[in-house]
């Protein structure tokens, strides 16, 4: 029977009656509380509004605290500058006694990360750099506002991989105001960097975003776009990550992600881990980021 | 009427203080103070999500809850909340028969962000065990004041 992993990150408060998560065991920070220069259509800054933001004092009071309470593990995240990296490298003396002294699995957000954040984030020891690789240059442009071409993200993972950094690549399914574009090229992409892992994401639209009334793209796509997924990375762990349509849709999407084999899903949908278990997969819960190690 | 901070608690309303619910005992006359009551003499109670839970959801982005006829169980879940910073169910303050669902939220999620109190209700039930089971929450303004206080300390 192979295994389910069903992964609750501390992005929102999340219980169902299959699944819930101790408190504050994985915890969501962001570096630049609720800034960022890029103001993408699709967020505009709210998904860091779901994050602990760093207001006062340092990273390491705030995870020294954190961890005096129990958490196990945190996400560094923040919003980006105006070259879309987000502004770590000042904390990296914090992240380091975080990791070393506290012993928390550390994970992070880098956004394009530069050579020297590339090799501070080796230092570190992060257990794994999250990123979203867009694989059009119309969409970087026209929904992350980044003069930038699809190489920068390549670039980016290149030099991530090359100082030892644990790639873990997100994919966002219809970031194109809910049109697949460059999702398959950002899949080629991805393939080439030996990932940790593969998170697939979708559109989700955000209240009070440009985006909030753009339609996701249709469920068969998502369903065709797991499988290519799959298929491209046959040895690679492939996850469900936390950003997807809710309600119905929601359900549906999981019931795919299930089908096509994928190794994880976070933030499952009511029913989904009986819908697993039906199938022939064993649950297994984690309440962090997907595929982070303790 | 209880008021901490921005949070205002109607006086009339019964709390159940781990899931943020409000519990309101329906008028069987206009204005009258007898309750409406079943044959059974259980009263018809009405449900909701108090203002601080709602703000702790975020924007209400989908509603899901058992149909008009269920019976249920204080404690069972009777649905499950879906929002941009919460996922969670609704679980019963009380126990007895689920007698109507308020379809206009499940249309609008977010009359539960706009109006907690009024249009954004969830379910309404006959309460079957309301005698024994209303001591487990809290009603009064001193009561309710004191458990918000707490419930926002806690959060700092």
């Amino acid at each position: 029977m192979s295994v389910l992993h069903f992964y609750a990150p501390g992005l929102k408060r999340y219980r169902t009656s299959e699944y819930a998560p101790g408190p504050e065991r994985f915890v969501s920070i962001s570096v630049t509380g609720a800034s960022c220069a890029l103001a993408c259509e699709h967020c505009d800054g709210r998904v860091l509004e779901g994050m602990r933001p760093l207001a006062r004092g340092s990273l390491w009071d705030l995870c020294a605290g954190l961890a005096a309470r129990g958490a196990r593990g945190v996400l560094i995240s923040g919003g980006c500058d105006r070259h879309g990296r987000v502004p770590l490298l000042r904390h990296v003396p914090d992240m380091i006694r975080v990791r070393r002294e506290l012993g928390l699995a550390v994970r992070v957000h880098p956004g394009l990360a530069d050579e020297a954040t590339a090799a501070a984030l080796a230092e570190v020891g992060v257990d794994g750099a999250m990123l979203d690789v867009i694989g059009a240059e119309a969409t970087i442009r026209d929904v992350y506002h980044l003069d930038v071409g699809v190489d920068a993200y390549e670039d980016a993972l290149a030099r991530l991989d090359r100082h030892g950094v644990p790639l873990v690549p997100h994919i966002v399914l219809g970031l194109h105001w809910g049109r697949l574009l460059g999702e398959r090229r950002a899949l080629e992409i991805v393939a080439r960097h030996r990932p940790k892992l593969l998170v697939l994401v979708v559109l989700t639209p955000l209240y009070a975003t440009p985006m909030a009334a753009v339609p996701p793209p249709p469920v068969d796509e998502i369903g065709e776009f797991f499988a290519d997924a799959r298929r491209a990375l046959p040895d690679t762990p492939i996850s469900l990550g936390c950003a997807r349509p809710l309600g119905p849709m929601k359900k549906d999407i999981d019931r795919l992600a299930v089908d096509a084999g994928l190794s994880g899903i976070a933030y499952p949908a009511e029913g989904i881990v009986a819908y697993a278990e039906a199938r022939g997969r064993q649950p297994a819960f984690h309440d962090a980021c997907c595929g982070v190690n303790w | 009427m209880a008021t901490v901070e921005r949070y205002r608690f109607p006086p009339d309303l019964w709390y159940e203080s781990r899931e943020h619910l409000w519990v309101r005992v329906e008028r069987g006359d206009a204005g009258g103070a007898a309750p409406d009551v079943g044959r059974d003499g259980a009263p018809t109670v009405t449900i909701g999500i108090d203002e601080m839970g709602q703000e702790a959801l975020g924007e209400v982005v989908y509603v899901d809850l058992l149909g008009a006829g269920a019976a249920v169980r204080r404690g069972a879940a009777l649905g499950s909340l879906e929002a941009e910073k919460m996922v969670r169910p609704v679980l019963a303050p009380v126990s007895g028969t689920l007698l109507d669902v308020n379809d206009a939220l499940l249309a609008a999620p977010r009359l539960l962000n706009s109006d907690p109190y009024g249009a954004g209700w969830l379910v309404r039930i006959r309460a079957s065990r309301w005698e024994a089971e209303r001591a487990d929450l809290l009603h009064g303004d001193e009561a309710v004041a004191a458990w918000a206080r707490r419930e926002l300390e806690a959060e700092r």
